[in-house]
């Protein structure tokens, strides 16, 4: 199944990323969305598109949910509050995800065999160097961008 | 012709040559392979490598891995002390992953203190005991062996038959840590079996004002509570009401509330606490004095005559109070205590003008101040009318309960010393802890046996011949009774959020196994929760107060539920039940000494101390977080980065204090007293005031290594304890280790 994301977010759905990427009452951060929220507009077939039809046949009906892959999940050591970050520091999306927002077809899943994350985590490129300012979530970046942010660091502060 | 055939030499030369097999040498390889690892340092693929394979070793498969699943949200009550306050789990396929505190509870006001939040994880501490235990001896270095609660049953059998036919010279103990609750009759009716059979209850695990003031009062029905809703002036001795007394919801809101309130809070302690901190005043006392101080107050109370006209009549011994405050001038106290007479009296009008309080403070690890001054400290409640009062200290009715209790409940202070052969060591926490010598003197002179149940490997296990692993928090089905204080009786569940393991033992069942090895017909209920249901019951049949939903949107008066199937299932859902009752009369018959005679206070104006001679040693610590295995590692962050809290194995003296004994700040020092010495380090602290070793009895969150040995017990070991069962201040000497 192929998501586009500029079908939601671009001028004729107008929708913001925090529409389906919502934050909870206490202010967690929900990530992924589940089939509970696609349904919301999706319960019936928007359009006849491949994907459309498999949404709505394999998911939505049987209320299953998307096994989506995640490009930007960390190691289960790492923890990344994101209410911190977009609701206090005002950190756009963009500045760590890129603009996946706009996107038409989601990039391939690329698996690191030996890691067995997402090769979005160290960056497309071998060398580690970015192409754009976007690539790679690695703790280095983490690290810089706090540094640049004059914000104090504590092992414990991602690793709990 | 010449330069022909040399041409042609050369050319046969090097056409041997090619036909020879190249030849690499060692140093050739060696080079090459130098300059390859070299060169491949410059390259991406050796770090790329080595951060692959660093996040490889994560994902192997013993490595415990976070659950992917549904998110759901489960409301339920905090046990790891008797404050009970309200939580709100969130669960990842049905694990918890975060506690918080739930806004709109009408008790606990969606506060959470760090060692709730951090709850769930005490069931993975390090120090936890998945299986009974035996101690193989006393001796400290005795090793401790594997064993099965049948195998406990059966060695405890012919002991506790023994104490069951007369013939033993010593009883049988249980020291309820958390007293209030369904197990705390099923203990009760489990002693009463047993001639003379003691049911304890721990230090901490009552407010020492209301139990002083309930023997003022010399009423055994009903139970006291401070309405601090509608106090207007506090005056606190040393009471944490902003650091973990009662549920802290409760004080925190209504000191954050006070601009709309009017309420003071006057702290009188030796130290800048956090409460001290957050007072309107702060009376920095020297620690010993607080009785002088109280008796000062009362005594300008009386001479001014600002205390309602009633009390001189209905006050059986007035005019010995009366006798024993005039000898308590303000000045004179002043001098002694180290607070200026002026502030002495102003406190005596704030309090006789508003409707207020007064309590003592019971310190997590100093414990209760001394009994004669904790009575001058209830007395002036007496004194102020506050008792019956709105806005003072209600007698409120207690929990529906069915039946009796046969054992009365003592303080582990009035048991008679080794009187105890076998003691039960109950496995809740009150979340403070005591002196082990306090325990020890209580047993028969052999030691005794003592059976403890405990989700962990503690100090006091040291002291267990049998250690039996009970559920840890959240685990098990658990009840939240009135937190100590409350103005209310109130009743909740503790809903498990975790599986207990197969091998913990519900203390439910080890009474019905000792009862079965002592020849016993069973005590009671088989279960924790077969309990519960019948307390559930026992408020369903007295139509009494209301219950409330988890988030506090609704309430439901009990009398209109149709069954108590329907106050179960309220209740099982995170639901409170809070009584409506009205106050019970107060016995108008109140005293101001109690059985206290005026000859105790003769040296209650203690000199001010020489700090370069004996110091005063003060045991403190935080609720909940005075033992190792009470904290969960996950706040070492609190305890060791950010210093937030402080560490066990610290002692706060006031920078004079040690410069007069040739000390520096961080230095190690070397405490003694009566009872042994230890090596501490110094923190220079200004906010202790001097002549005072305010010595941490804190956690080491890091100090989860052993399980072989319990830990020492510190700085409490150095603690004497008093008759009365206090050890707040000992006479100790410092000196550089």
């Amino acid at each position: 199944m192929q998501f586009n994301h500029a079908v939601h977010t671009g001028e004729q759905n107008g929708m913001t990323c925090d529409m389906c990427h919502e934050f909870t009452e206490n202010g967690s951060f929900k990530g992924i969305p589940t089939i509970a929220k696609c349904t919301e507009c999706h319960s019936a077939a928007i359009g006849s598109t491949e994907s459309e039809k498999v949404l709505v046949e394999q998911f939505v009906t049987p209320h299953k949910e998307i096994p989506w892959k995640v490009y930007s999940r960390q190691p289960d050591n790492a923890y990344f509050p994101h209410a911190a970050h977009v609701k206090r520091a005002e950190i756009k999306c963009e500045e760590c995800h890129g603009p996946h927002g706009s996107s038409n077809t989601l990039p391939v899943y690329q698996v690191n065999r030996i890691s067995g994350y997402s090769r979005d985590i160290w960056g497309r490129n071998i060398s580690g160097l970015p192409s754009h300012p976007w690539e790679g979530m690695k703790m280095d970046r983490c690290v810089r961008c706090h540094a640049e942010r004059h914000r104090d660091d504590s092992c414990l502060d991602c690793h709990k | 012709m010449q330069n022909a055939t040399e041409t042609t030499a050369v050319l046969i030369a090097i056409s041997e040559r090619e036909k020879r097999p190249m030849n690499i040498t060692r140093r050739e390889l060696l080079t090459f392979a130098g300059g390859s690892i070299l060169g491949a340092l410059f390259t991406p693929i050796p770090w790329k490598l080595l951060d692959d394979s660093a996040i490889w070793t994560q994902n192997w498969s013993l490595i415990p891995r976070l659950p992917r699943g549904p998110e759901t949200f489960t409301f339920t009550g905090c046990t790891l002390c008797p404050g009970g306050c309200a939580v709100k789990a969130r669960r990842v396929n049905g694990h918890p992953v975060s506690l918080v505190g739930v806004a709109g509870h009408s008790l606990s006001n969606g506060i959470l203190c760090p060692m709730g939040i951090a709850g769930h994880h005490l069931a993975y501490h390090p120090l936890r005991l998945r299986r009974p235990f035996a101690f193989t001896g006393k001796g400290a270095d005795s090793p401790l062996v594997p064993s099965t609660l049948d195998e406990i049953a059966s060695n405890l059998a012919p002991m506790l038959k023994d104490i069951r036919s007369s013939s033993s010279k010593g009883t049988i103990a249980v020291l309820d840590q958390r007293p209030g609750r369904v197990l705390s009759d099923l203990y009760r009716k489990f002693v009463s079996n047993f001639p003379g059979g003691i049911y304890a209850v721990a230090p901490g695990s009552e407010d020492p004002t209301l139990t002083t003031l309930r023997a003022l009062c010399n009423t055994t029905e009903g139970t006291l509570g401070y309405d601090l809703e509608n106090t207007r002036v506090i005056l606190s001795f040393g009471a944490p009401l902003v650091d973990g007394w009662s549920t802290p919801g409760r004080t925190v809101k209504l000191l954050q509330n006070r601009n709309q309130n009017g309420l003071k809070l006057i702290q009188v302690e030796g130290v800048q606490s956090r409460t001290a901190l957050q007072a309107d005043t702060w009376l920095p006392i020297m620690p010993g004095t607080e009785a002088a101080l109280a008796l000062a107050i009362g005594g300008v109370i009386v001479r001014q005559n600002l205390f309602p006209a009633k009390i001189e009549k209905t006050s059986p011994d007035f005019h010995t109070y009366k006798t024993l405050v005039s000898k308590f001038e303000p000045e004179d106290v002043a001098a002694v205590c180290g607070i200026p007479s002026s502030v002495i009296s102003e406190t005596a009008h704030a309090l006789a003008s508003n409707p207020s309080v007064v309590m003592s403070g019971y310190d997590p690890a100093g414990g209760p101040l001394d009994s004669a001054t904790e009575t001058v400290i209830a007395g002036l409640n007496v004194l102020l009318g506050n008792i019956g009062r709105t806005g003072g200290i209600s007698l409120h009715p207690p929990i529906p309960s069915p039946g009796a209790t046969t054992s009365p409940a003592v303080g582990l202070a009035q048991v008679p010393d080794h009187s105890v052969r076998l003691l039960l060591i109950d496995g809740a926490e009150s979340g403070h802890t005591y002196p082990l010598s306090l325990l020890k003197r209580k047993l028969t002179a052999d030691g005794g046996t003592v059976v403890m149940l405990s989700p962990y490997l503690s100090s006091r296990s040291a002291l267990a011949d049998y250690l039996v692993p009970s559920p840890a928090a959240f685990e098990s089905l658990e009840e939240i009774s009135t937190p100590p204080g409350a103005r209310r009786s109130s009743f909740a569940l503790s809903l498990p959020l975790l599986k207990q393991p197969d091998t913990t033992v519900d203390p439910a069942t080890l009474l019905a196994k000792l009862a079965g090895a002592s020849g016993l017909p069973s005590v009671g209920a088989e279960t924790v929760e077969s309990c519960l249901r019948q307390r559930a019951h026992d408020i369903w049949l007295s139509k009494r107060g209301t219950l409330a939903t988890p988030t506090g949107s609704s309430q439901t008066p009990v009398m209109a539920m149709a069954s108590e199937e329907e106050l179960w299932k309220g209740l099982s859902e995170g639901g409170w039940w809070v009584d409506n009752m009205q106050d019970k009369q107060v016995n108008p018959r109140l005293t101001l000494l109690g059985l206290m005679t005026p000859d105790r206070y003769d040296k209650a104006s203690a000199p001010a101390l020489d700090t370069t001679g004996t110091l005063k040693l003060i045991p403190f610590g935080w609720r909940n977080a005075t033992m190792t295995a009470s904290v969960a590692p996950v706040l070492s962050k609190l305890f060791q980065e950010s210093h937030l809290r402080s560490l066990g194995g610290r002692v706060h003296i006031n920078p004079s204090t040690l410069a007069a004994n040739a000390l520096s700040d961080g230095a190690y020092v070397k405490i003694s007293t009566h009872s042994g010495n230890m090596t501490a380090q110094a923190v220079a602290d200004p906010s202790v005031i001097p002549g005072v070793i305010h010595a941490i009895v804190g956690p080491s969150p890091n100090n989860t290594a052993s399980k072989d040995r319990p830990e020492a017990e510190g700085i409490l070991g150095l603690c004497a304890v008093r008759d009365d069962g206090s050890w707040r201040i000992t006479e100790a000497t410092i000196a550089k280790a």
